[in-house]
């Protein structure tokens, strides 16, 4: 059983979807299937997926941060790296359940999903914490 | 319900199931993590890393159940969404990291 489809056309004629019928800006949504259609099973299980993907690599971040200030002792830049990795990994799990919701609220409509700026903020913070490190080594070496 | 042969060729009900599990074996790793740094500082603050753990082999003995519960809500047409189970896995993880980062400040300060 799918969702209403709702479609414009464009000026070239071509059915064009609208954008994604969003729960506002509310940090937790609410319960998804309260509104549209049960989608595929499969596009279902695909998004808790991508959410426990997302939830994996929050506890990977979590778990480098916590070996980086436990084990590194001699490590000049271990506080700017077990740290750094671990404000992301905050980041990365409060953001995951917002951005299963409002996926799975998109498919329920039939609409395009969400973009998300999250996988930027993790590689361009990843980035910045391990190049301060690797500065922070070299100027106590 | 258990049925006696998979009912669809590509498994995605047995691959989300061995994600839950993943993603347990990921907590409790943490977990053991947060132990390990809140005993270094005092006895008393490995206590969010044994509720890390316990809640985390929760959820592993959780995806077993659900993954036979589901199904047959998949046979009888019925969503496999759990909002309840999602929503509760972000606010822990939430928790956990937020935890984990204030034993950590904690830690460096006590040094």
């Amino acid at each position: 059983m799918r969702g209403q489809t709702r479609e414009v056309n464009d000026p070239r004629g071509r059915p064009q979807a609208r954008a994604p019928r969003l729960p506002g800006r509310r940090l937790i949504p609410p319960d998804p299937r309260a509104t549209g259609a049960d989608p595929d099973y499969r596009f279902t299980l695909a998004n808790e997926r991508t959410f426990l993907a997302w939830i994996r690599t929050s506890l990977a971040l979590a778990a480098g941060g916590l070996g980086a200030v436990s084990l590194l002792d001699d490590f000049p830049g271990e506080q700017v790296l077990g740290l750094g990795l671990l404000v992301l990994s905050f980041i990365t799990a409060s953001a995951s359940y917002r951005r299963w919701a409002l996926s799975e609220t998109a498919m329920r409509h039939d609409e395009p999903l969400p973009r998300s700026s999250l996988p930027l903020v993790l590689a361009v913070g990843i980035a910045i914490i391990v190049v301060a490190s690797a500065v922070l080594v070299a100027i106590n070496t | 319900m258990r049925p006696e042969r998979i009912f669809d060729s590509g498994t995605p009900h047995e691959r989300t199931s061995l994600a839950w599990e993943r993603t347990a074996f990921s907590g409790i790793a943490v977990g053991l993590l947060m132990t390990r740094l809140g005993a270094s500082v005092h006895v008393g603050l490995a206590a969010g890393g044994i509720v890390q753990v316990a809640a985390s082999a929760g959820l592993l003995v959780w995806s077993g159940k659900h993954y036979d519960d589901l199904h047959g809500t998949l046979r009888s047409g019925g969503s496999p969404s759990h909002p309840g189970a999602t929503m509760a896995v972000g606010i822990g993880a939430t928790a956990a990291t937020g935890l984990a980062t204030v034993l950590a400040v904690v830690a460096v300060v006590a040094r």
